[in-house]
């Protein structure tokens, strides 16, 4: 017999592809109190419960590896990139900014520049209305907590976009070591 | 332009003078300091009236004071653009704990410099030179001095940096700090900690340069002994503290460089992906770009309790009979349906009379009770069966009599069933 508690609300919660932080209480501290009890109870199921690093909690499959992320992603990834990038353009802490700071909706960069709404059109969001909607829909999946005020702040499952970006980064600059010698060997020294 | 760029005689500047002025001028010495490379005379002025009390002095005093105490200095003969003398400067750096980094380069000038002295302390000892040894040893002071002032020079050029980059929250790209915190760390603190690690080149520099001094010493070559022995007693200390000292700096680097490390690849990684975002499909893009989740399709978990009221339903469960079909028609039986079961049940029916001549007056003849669509319906039944060998004979037409009306038709025969697919091969 099982008597793990809150079992049914956090079944719930992380089968719809949301994360458990610090802002569920209760369920947060159940799973912290007994991580590899869940994670044993959730594994028949073929569902890996993760723990980041950074204390949070999510459903992680391997056929989730195979198949690509749904495409209802894409519009809450391009929104966090360019915040991210503005943010650097701006010279700040990007994880301690995003992660400690409370943003309006009216103060965002994404419908500010040419090149954001571009990015923002692409993913089907072009207004004032698809960010609110976008917002929230992120609070459903425990990525931020929205106000009714039109004001939101990150939460800590943002990590791991953040790990994602550093992956993107390496992944370019191992690119660009692998091309470096392949020019070097075109290039004959005897010949110069 | 009243005396620019004219050499002036230099007159004697006493300390009190030059040190009242310096104290009545402080923000104004500071902003010339601060300011890159060389000043014009106008930026000069301008920086006079931004920075000094204009009522308590005329501007134009203030600038007479700035040439005649060689606060100021013209960068050349004639020329009206200037710097502050180094000496100023040097003091305006001590006192606002602020200093360049020492580049490994320098570093390694001074350990050649101690090189080349302690080889003409040797020469000098063997040759019992005293002279010769004196002015090396002298120079050795001198560059220990110096290198010691360098070293601590950088460790404050960090210190200043990591302070400002605290302090500092302007709008300087992350990418920007970062790379000067890089090259405080790549280019000075990480080669100058090679240069003085206890097994590095200043290290071996030391040791001889102390094993010559200590022969100088002790074969009496030099009489000075106490400078001597001060040389001896910086040289432990420089071995001691140029290790600490640049430690010291990469502790203080080190988590901001970490820090901006991670900021700068994060920033790196968001602008290489909204990048792509335009150049590949929209699915392609989410397949490399984005965090995947999991959405379990299990709805909900198999708790024990759950388990337990399955199996108990399960055992519990009585047994039920399956249920009958009645397939007998009656007078409930709906209209379509028995029209469906007579349809079905045409072909057996005909398979026993075979042959039969004539199809339609079969059909209407043995049942008389249906309708001309029922006849119709069960002709086609007829025609399209696969196991039926169907003739038309193309004759003259014929009227058969339905329930409700006259079918006009030529003669449809059929005389066998057609061989099964089976038997066919």
């Amino acid at each position: 017999m099982n008597t793990l508690p809150q079992l049914k609300d956090i079944f719930d919660k992380l089968r719809q592809g949301a994360y458990i932080t610090h802002e569920q209480g209760t369920m947060h501290a159940a799973l912290a109190e007994n991580y590899e009890g869940y994670k044993e109870y959730f594994e028949p199921l073929g569902l890996n419960l993760i723990r980041h690093p950074r204390d949070f909690f999510y459903f992680h499959t391997e056929t989730a590896e195979g198949t690509p992320p749904a495409a209802s992603l894409a519009p809450m990834a391009v929104f966090c990139f360019i915040l991210i990038e503005a943010a650097s353009n701006e010279g700040r802490p990007i994880e301690e900014y995003l992660l400690t700071e409370r943003f309006t909706l009216a103060g965002l960069p994404h419908l500010k520049s040419d090149r954001y709404k571009a990015h923002m059109r692409a993913v089907e969001v072009d207004d004032e209305a698809g960010l609110r909607k976008l917002l929230k829909s992120m609070a459903t999946k425990g990525w931020a907590e929205y106000n009714n005020d039109d004001t939101f702040r990150f939460l800590r499952p943002l990590h791991r976009l953040f790990d994602k970006c550093q992956e993107i980064s390496a992944a370019a600059e191992q690119e660009a070591r692998e091309v470096l010698p392949s020019i070097s060997k075109d290039f004959d020294p005897e010949m110069n | 332009m009243p005396d620019a760029g004219k050499r002036r005689t230099p007159m004697q500047i006493t300390p009190k003078r030059f040190f009242d002025f310096c104290g009545s001028h402080v923000p104004l010495l500071h902003a010339i300091a601060m300011r890159p490379g060389d000043v014009s005379e106008a930026q000069v002025r301008q920086m006079i009236r931004t920075f000094s009390d204009t009522t308590a002095e005329q501007p134009e005093t203030t600038w007479q004071r700035l040439l005649e105490l060689q606060v100021i200095v013209p960068l050349e003969e004639g020329s009206s653009h200037y710097v502050m003398s180094q000496p100023l400067l040097q003091l305006l750096n001590f006192l606002y704990n602020d200093a360049l980094p020492t580049s490994p380069e320098i570093i390694q000038g001074y350990i050649a410099a101690l090189e080349s002295a302690r080889k003409r302390i040797a020469i000098g000892v063997e040759a019992a030179d005293p002279l010769s040894v004196a002015m090396a040893t002298n120079e050795v002071d001198h560059t220990l001095r110096r290198m010691q002032d360098d070293l601590d020079a950088t460790h404050r050029a960090v210190l200043a940096e990591v302070a400002r980059y605290k302090a500092d929250r302007s709008s300087v790209s992350v990418r920007e700090r970062y790379l000067r915190i890089l090259s405080l760390m790549d280019q000075y603190v990480h080669p100058l900690v090679e240069i003085v690690r206890v097994d590095g080149l200043l290290d071996s520099t030391l040791i001889e340069t102390d094993l010559v001094l200590r022969a100088a010493r002790e074969q009496g070559v030099y009489v000075e002994l106490n400078m001597v022995q001060r040389n001896e007693r910086q040289i432990r200390v420089l071995r001691r503290r140029a290790i600490h000292t640049l430690n010291e700096s990469r502790k203080e680097l080190q988590p901001l460089y970490d820090v901006l490390r991670r900021s700068s690849a994060i920033a790196h990684g968001a602008t290489l992906a909204l990048g792509r975002l335009r150049q590949m499909k929209l699915e392609d893009w989410v397949a490399n770009y984005v965090t995947p989740t999991t959405n379990a399709r299990v709805e909900c978990p198999p708790t024990d309790e759950v388990l337990r009221r399955i199996i108990d339903e399960v055992i519990s469960h009585p047994p039920i009979a399956p249920p009958l079909l009645n397939t007998s028609e009656d007078a409930e039986t709906p209209p379509d349906y028995v029209r469906l079961l007579w349809l079905n049940e045409l072909p057996e029916r005909l398979n026993e009379e075979l042959p039969v001549k004539d199809l339609t007056a079969w059909l209407t003849g043995n049942f008389p009770e249906k309708g001309t669509a029922d006849a119709l319906l069960g002709l086609s039944r007829l025609l399209f069966d696969p196991k039926l060998a169907v003739d038309f004979k193309h004759g003259k037409t014929k009227h058969y009599r339905t329930r409700d009306g006259i079918l006009e038709a030529a003669t449809i025969s059929i005389t066998k069933t057609s061989p099964s697919p089976a038997k066919a091969k």
